[in-house]
């Protein structure tokens, strides 16, 4: 049962509404005008208030909008008290916030049954947004595990620079990557996109993270074509009802040589005197037992950039729906080459954010980019 | 939101009622609607793109659900009418293997798989 106020300057209705509601159990607080409504409201927090539009002291409309912009009161349900031909008035306050109206002279059971209905909402709402809110807190959570992932310092020596862009969408995403000592000449990166967002992808893309540094500490001849071939068999689509993409790269310092594969992701780009995608190790996506786990080797020259990057940024759309696309995206970064390259990755992300305009991003952003010795 | 047609008697036909992006929780909708679906006795699935604006990874998965739970019975899924962005992103991730992706409307979809 609920905690009732009811504010009207008529004493007969206030005791005819507080004989109706006490008798099923509510308890009923009284007002007979809206300054005394308003402070009893701010004392007691009542769970529903039944406001009459005709008060001595303020209009009941005027209460009605009091309430409604006070921070403390602003969710407590309203219904209006209003006479029969107080039509306009009831429109007025329902698009101002009162949950519902009783026409006067009432029928007590209409009176029970809206007041009944009016506090199951109200605690409806109230449930779900506590469940909310402990869901937030839990992508909180997830998010943090998720981005400690990220790696918060390269491996050194490899590269002359390394710098990334990563935005989860939604707090937690899909996307995850990782650079992986293998050995003193030779380092593992690799780019991952889980398809969707939320907890279910994270959760996988953590999976994904620890299978691959597990699989990197025991495998001391690392081979490229054989670790696909290992992410295919353990992550199929039919268990884990989730596929993912993803591009690696195995940077070999000695031989200045870059050995790609890439399963159903964006290809990489390299910047040398010009600009290319490195196109022709593609293959199809993880988990459906459709890899060959093929490699695709690449001279690197001193200076010159690699960029690895997610659809995120590709598929991001301006207010008339238009993609950002690759061609766009290479262009971008053929423009700010010679930048520095975090503050190449930083005018292209602010180049991206522009397009996207003032909404969020829908998918997470996730580039990478490595410049050579 | 979606709807599904049996076109002379064969084939089924998956029609969006209106320009939809399947994203986010639609495409989880839309996964679940799919699978339910019966298209064990049709000859072929087509799905008609002409109402899709985009399509995210998450809806991509249900056509993959949808073919391992089809690839049984070997029924053909096809997706016509794929605007150019869209073919590319069946491209890039190769699911043209899986899935028909050539056809540009229903009535070249019904013409090759329809017999």
């Amino acid at each position: 049962m609920g905690k009732i106020l009811v504010v009207d300057d008529d004493r007969t209705i206030r005791m005819l509404l507080k004989l109706i509601l006490n008798k099923v159990g509510h308890d009923v607080l009284e007002a007979f005008d809206a300054k005394t409504g308003l402070s009893v409201a701010e004392l007691e927090s009542p769970d529903l208030i039944l406001l009459d539009l005709m008060l001595p002291d303020m209009n009941g409309l005027e209460l009605l909008d009091t309430i409604k912009k006070n921070k403390q009161l602003e969710k407590i349900p309203i219904i209006v008290l209003t006479g029969s031909t107080d039509q306009e008035n009831k429109l007025i306050a329902l698009r101002n916030g009162a949950v519902d109206f009783i026409t006067k002279p009432f029928l007590h059971e209409e009176v029970l049954l809206r007041v009944k209905t009016q506090l199951k909402l109200h605690n409806l709402i109230n449930s779900l947004e506590n469940a909310v809110s402990i869901l937030e807190k839990d992508l909180v959570a997830a998010s943090r595990i998720q981005k400690s992932l990220i790696p918060s310092s390269p491996p050194e020596g490899y590269f002359e620079s390394i710098h990334w862009i990563y935005e989860p969408s939604h707090k937690v995403g899909g996307d995850i990557f990782d650079i992986i000592a293998i050995d003193e000449k030779t380092v593992l990166l690799y780019l991952a996109d889980i398809a969707g967002h939320g907890v279910n992808a994270a959760m996988l893309s953590v999976i994904v993270h620890r299978f691959i540094e597990d699989y990197c500490d025991n495998h001391p001849n690392f081979e490229l074509g054989k670790f696909m071939l290992e992410l295919d068999k353990n992550f199929r689509f039919n268990d884990f009802k989730l596929f993912f993409t993803v591009t690696a790269a195995l940077f070999h310092n000695d031989s200045k040589t870059v050995e790609i594969t890439n399963a159903g992701h964006p290809a990489p780009i390299l910047i040398a005197e010009d600009i290319f995608e490195l196109k022709e190790s593609a293959e199809s996506i993880i988990g459906i037992d459709m890899l060959k786990g093929s490699t695709k080797s690449y001279n690197i020259s001193s200076g010159a950039r690699f960029f690895l990057y997610t659809d995120g940024v590709t598929e991001a759309t301006d207010d008339d729906g238009q993609l950002f696309g690759s061609r766009r995206l290479m262009e971008s970064l053929y423009k700010y080459r010679n930048l520095e390259l975090k503050n190449q990755l930083e005018s292209v992300f602010y180049q991206l954010k522009a397009f996207n305009g003032s909404k969020e991003f829908e998918d997470d952003i996730s580039i990478i980019g490595i410049q050579f010795q | 939101m979606f709807k599904v047609e049996k076109v002379n008697g064969t084939c089924s036909v998956i029609k969006l009622k209106e320009p939809t992006r399947i994203t986010g929780e639609i495409s989880i909708e839309f996964r679940e609607w799919l699978l339910k679906q019966k298209f064990e006795q049709s000859k072929a699935v087509i799905f008609d793109a002409d109402n899709l604006i985009f399509i995210d990874s998450m809806g991509i998965a249900s056509f993959i659900a949808l073919y391992k739970k089809l690839s049984q019975s070997r029924i053909p899924i096809v997706l016509c009418g794929l605007s150019p962005d869209l073919k590319n992103l069946f491209m890039m991730l190769k699911l043209n293997t899986l899935f028909d992706i050539d056809c540009d409307s229903v009535s070249m979809a019904l013409e090759r798989f329809g017999r």
